[in-house]
């Protein structure tokens, strides 16, 4: 495929290239699918087993409930059988007994034993549909409580179900989350680019210098190099868009004759970023280094002349990037693998992230193996660390990496930010803000609609089940008697997107929080005093 | 802690010559910031500047970890006053329920009465038919009021807003437990809830983090401790070697574990790998999650007359977060005897705090220290290929 696009031929080199994109996206799909697969499954094999475990005990104790209730008409005959004068006043008080005795009983039954107030054994909670419900809101560790296991079967089987299946689903939303904060940086930085490309030509001449300059200078910074060394070896989240953008840059690199040297440069620029992309969320150093060998020999002859001339350039770094790859890694991934975990999953530092984040470094090896054989299209300008951006067309390529590399200049942004993919243009903190709070006003203008209920109820209901508090006070699909599975699955879906874009949203704006935080930190001297405070002990 | 005591004297054999960073040379390297060895400090500082690294100890206290333990119980008692104060006034709404109830009591008697009486042969068949309809009717109206909130009382209750209630309510808040038992029937409480959780849940967090962080590093030191001991005089162990070239490639956490085990070394205990380097075996892990869980069930099924297997549930349930409410701590599930006793046990909210916010801290350090233990075998193991295909290499 690589062939076929620097074949220099339009069409062969889009066909080629749609085909690559294609594999990426099937790809990409199933190995979030298998994930999200195997969470429904899981979710499905709990609603059986949950609704074979209540259902009974839910009919027993709506059976007992009428015969409760046949009991209390029988007492209250045989009190009046009983006196054969009719004294108002002492009939009163032992009805009244009677029925407090009864409201307790109906009480017990509510509280204890799960009734639901109904004495019809065909409308029951534990349906499949309400069965799979509570499966969804134990494993996400919302926990309405509105239905919850009233059998000492029914909750020692909820216990080792939630032991595995909360790791599991935060894994599978992490996972969703991380490939939609994936697409999201790319639409943006789409964006982005588009609003750039009105800038005029005139850089142009200018950028081939620059763009020179710049190399040394990346080169120079032995951290970056290393850091998108070791990011672009650890098998990464292969996003179909990164891939899209690869082939964009194969179909506009050649639409352009314009270029000639300059052309190379952003080629390899292009394919760097490319596969810089795809690099960007690694979650192990697992393959890290059976890829790092696999990648040491250049397979030059995949590549056509114009790259070859390039990796001519930039063997010296190869050769750098090689020998500091065995000794610097480990450190710094567990450096930032510590400090981006830690945060990224901050919302979910509690023990669910922990647990995925054990889980996902666990469970790597059978996420990345289709993945490893497959690194061929960008293997060797994998290595080099450029930041730059995929713009559409040269012109707003040229003008973008400009634009970036003053970016660069201008923003006070640490190592951390310039090892960024897409880090030129982080996606602002606002705008991930927006992006949640939009989606829970939307969820709770459409909750108000179905649930009819007030809208500060509905967006106080999003809330609370967004953070997986759940109290519990507002449970959808509770009154409504038809469609009963239908809102149950509308809701599941919502509170499951829902928790998979604050877990994107969190992606996206948490190296921005953590640089801010830590610029104020080190403003207020926290960071500096915590050295005083220790030399002072 | 001894950690903290042995950071001191052997901590700066530099001299004065030592040059101090430049403080704008310092935001660069945010990772590396807190550096184990520090700078020598300046002896004689001016007035303001002592004023100021007062205000900066301060803050810094703030956020070190006494600082977030306080800062948590603090934050859980504000929302305790707060949301006690917002949602006590729509309390009347305990009392109405009380009152409909004993309406709908004393209603019922009268229209089984005026059925009673009406019929003037008193006819089995039709009396309870017409008794069936009212004792029907009286239980669906008494299933409305329970779910309205009525726990079956008789008498006017004490309220579920209290402060001790509040502070209940706050800390499933924050911790995101979230049990349902109250919640905020006003509209201010529910948008103070919203308020106070997005402030609330980082500040868990912050304390989460911190507080395993701690437990981790007392832990790491009593298993170290309990290592020399059994470990006989210092010996050449290949695994030691390895585990100090481990520490090479891997970030020690809690880097000040480093100058501890040189202290200890001044004062004559036999040397060995440092303190940050001690691996915890998952199985140890494991073993004090489920004590952290056999622990409150003992404690619940005490003090809440619970069944064994309720209590674990409980605890199981409240530590995940998961927090169902079915079970809650001080809330009896049994209505209440017609002696009216409370609903609500004043001290019931302390302990289940308590275990709450040590359980949950307990329960990170552990997920930590797995973690730890099993990122290092994983690049034990790496490192171990890497050896022998280099070694096949060459």
């Amino acid at each position: 495929m690589r062939e076929e696009g620097g074949g220099g031929g339009g069409d062969g080199g889009q066909c080629g290239s749609c085909g690559y994109y294609l594999k990426n996206i099937i790809k990409f799909l199933i190995s979030h699918i298998g994930l999200v697969s195997l969470v429904i499954g899981y979710t499905i094999v709990g609603a059986f087993t949950f609704e074979r475990l209540e259902a009974e005990h839910e009919k027993a104790v709506k059976a007992n409930m009428s015969a409760v209730r046949l009991e209390v008409t029988d007492d209250l005959w045989n009190i009046t059988k009983n006196d054969i004068v009719l004294n108002e006043t002492k009939w009163s008080l032992s009805v009244r007994h009677r029925l407090i005795k009864f409201e307790k009983s109906l009480i017990k039954a509510i509280k204890n034993d799960g009734w639901d107030g109904n004495e019809d054994p065909e409308t029951r909670q534990w349906t499949f549909a309400g069965a799979l419900f509570y499966s969804i809101i134990l494993i996400t560790t919302i926990g309405y409580g509105h239905i919850a296991p009233k059998t000492d079967w029914g909750k020692v089987v909820t216990i080792f179900y939630a032991i595995p299946g909360v790791p599991l689903m935060m894994l599978c939303l992490a996972n969703i989350g991380d490939g939609m904060a994936h697409s999201f940086r790319f639409l943006y930085w789409k964006v982005c680019c588009y609003a750039c490309t009105k800038r005029p030509k005139k850089r142009r001449r200018g950028r081939s210098t620059r763009s020179s300059r710049r190399y040394p200078s990346t080169s120079g910074g032995s951290r970056t190099r290393t850091s998108s060394f070791r990011r672009s070896k650890r098998a990464s989240e292969k996003s179909a868009d990164s891939h899209l953008s690869d082939s964009a840059f194969y179909t506009s690199s050649y639409s352009d004759p314009d270029y000639k040297m300059e052309d190379d440069m952003v080629e390899a620029d292009m394919r760097t970023l490319g596969s810089h992309r795809h690099s960007e969320h690694s979650h192990t150093r697992a393959s890290q280094n059976s890829r790092g060998s696999d990648y040491l020999a250049p397979p030059a002859k995949e590549d056509d002349g114009r790259v070859a001339v390039l990796f001519n350039k930039y063997a010296l770094e190869q050769e750098g990037l090689a020998q500091e790859d065995v000794a610097r890694p480990s450190v710094r991934d567990s450096d930032r693998d510590g400090d981006l975990r830690g945060d990224r999953e901050g919302r979910e530092a509690r023990e669910g992230s922990r647990r995925s984040r054990r889980d996902e470094e666990a469970d790597l090896p059978v996420t990345h193996q289709p993945r490893g054989s497959h690194r061929g299209p960008p293997p060797n300008p994998e290595r080099y660390q450029r930041h730059l951006s995929p713009p559409h067309d040269p012109r707003g390529r040229m003008s973008r990496m400009d634009e970036d590399y003053y970016y660069d200049d201008y923003d006070d942004y640490d190592d951390e930010e310039e090892e960024d993919d897409m880090g030129d243009k982080p996606v602002p903190i606002w705008l991930g803000v927006m992006l949640v709070v939009a989606y829970i006003f939307g969820g709770a203008t459409l909750f108000a609609g179905w649930e009819k209920w007030g809208f500060l109820d509905s967006v106080y209901f999003c809330f609370i089940t967004l953070t997986t508090i759940g109290f519990g006070d507002f449970v959808p699909a509770q009154k409504v008697k038809d469609n009963v599975e239908l809102s149950i699955a509308l809701c599941s879906i919502y509170l499951l997107f829902g928790i998979a874009l604050l877990a994107m949203s969190f992606n996206l704006v948490q190296e921005e929080v953590i640089s801010n935080v830590k610029s104020m930190a080190r403003r207020l001297g926290i960071l500096k005093d915590e050295e005083e405070e220790e030399d002072l002990d | 802690m001894a950690t903290e005591r042995g950071r001191g004297p052997s901590r700066h054999p530099h001299p004065h010559g030592h040059p101090q960073p430049h403080p704008h040379e310092y935001p660069h390297h945010p990772r590396d910031a807190p550096q184990p060895h520090g700078h020598p400090h300046v002896y004689r500082k001016p007035l303001g500047e002592k004023i100021k690294d007062c205000c900066r100890s301060t803050i810094a206290f703030v956020f070190s970890n006494v600082g977030v333990c306080g800062l948590m119980v603090g934050y859980t008692i504000m929302g305790a006053f707060l949301f006690s104060h917002i949602e006590k006034e729509e309390e009347e709404d305990g009392t109405e329920v009380v009152i409909d109830a004993d309406d709908l009591r004393n209603k019922t008697i009268e229209r089984l009465w005026n059925v009673t009486v009406a019929l003037n042969v008193l006819d089995e068949g039709n009396w309870r038919s017409n008794v069936t309809g009212i004792v029907k009717y009286y239980q669906k109206e008494v299933v409305d009021l329970v779910g309205n909130g009525w726990t079956g009382e008789t008498t006017t209750i004490k309220s579920k807003w209290s402060i001790e209630g509040g502070f209940l309510y706050s800390l499933t808040v924050i911790t995101t437990i979230g049990y349902g038992h109250i919640s905020p029937n006003t509209q201010l409480g529910k948008v103070m809830t919203i308020v106070y959780t997005m402030f609330g849940m980082p500040v868990f967090l912050l304390y989460m983090a911190n507080m395993g962080d701690i437990l981790a590093k007392s832990l790491k030191w009593t298993y170290a401790k309990i290592c020399i001991c059994r470990r006989p005089a210092p010996r050449y162990d290949p695994s030691v070697a390895w585990r100090s070239a481990d520490v090479a490639l891997r970030a020690p956490v809690g880097g000040e574990e480093v100058a501890s085990i040189e202290s200890w070394n001044a004062e004559g205990e036999p040397e060995r790998t440092d303190v940050a380097n001690v691996n915890i075996p998952i199985t140890v892990s494991l073993v004090i999650m489920v004590a952290l869980l056999y622990g409150g069930t003992l404690l619940f099924e005490k003090y809440e007359d619970w069944d064994p297997l309720t209590a674990f549930y409980f605890c199981f349930i409240s530590l995940t977060t998961i927090g169902f409410g079915d079970y809650v701590p001080g809330l009896s599930t049994t209505a209440p005897d017609a002696e009216g006793d409370e609903a609500v046990k004043d001290t019931s909210f302390i302990y289940c705090s308590l275990y709450l916010m040590f359980g949950l801290a307990l329960l990170s350090m552990c997920f930590n220290l797995m973690q730890e233990e099993v990122v290092h075998k994983i690049t034990a193991c790496l490192n171990a290929v890497r050896f022998f295909k280099r070694r096949d290499g060459d």
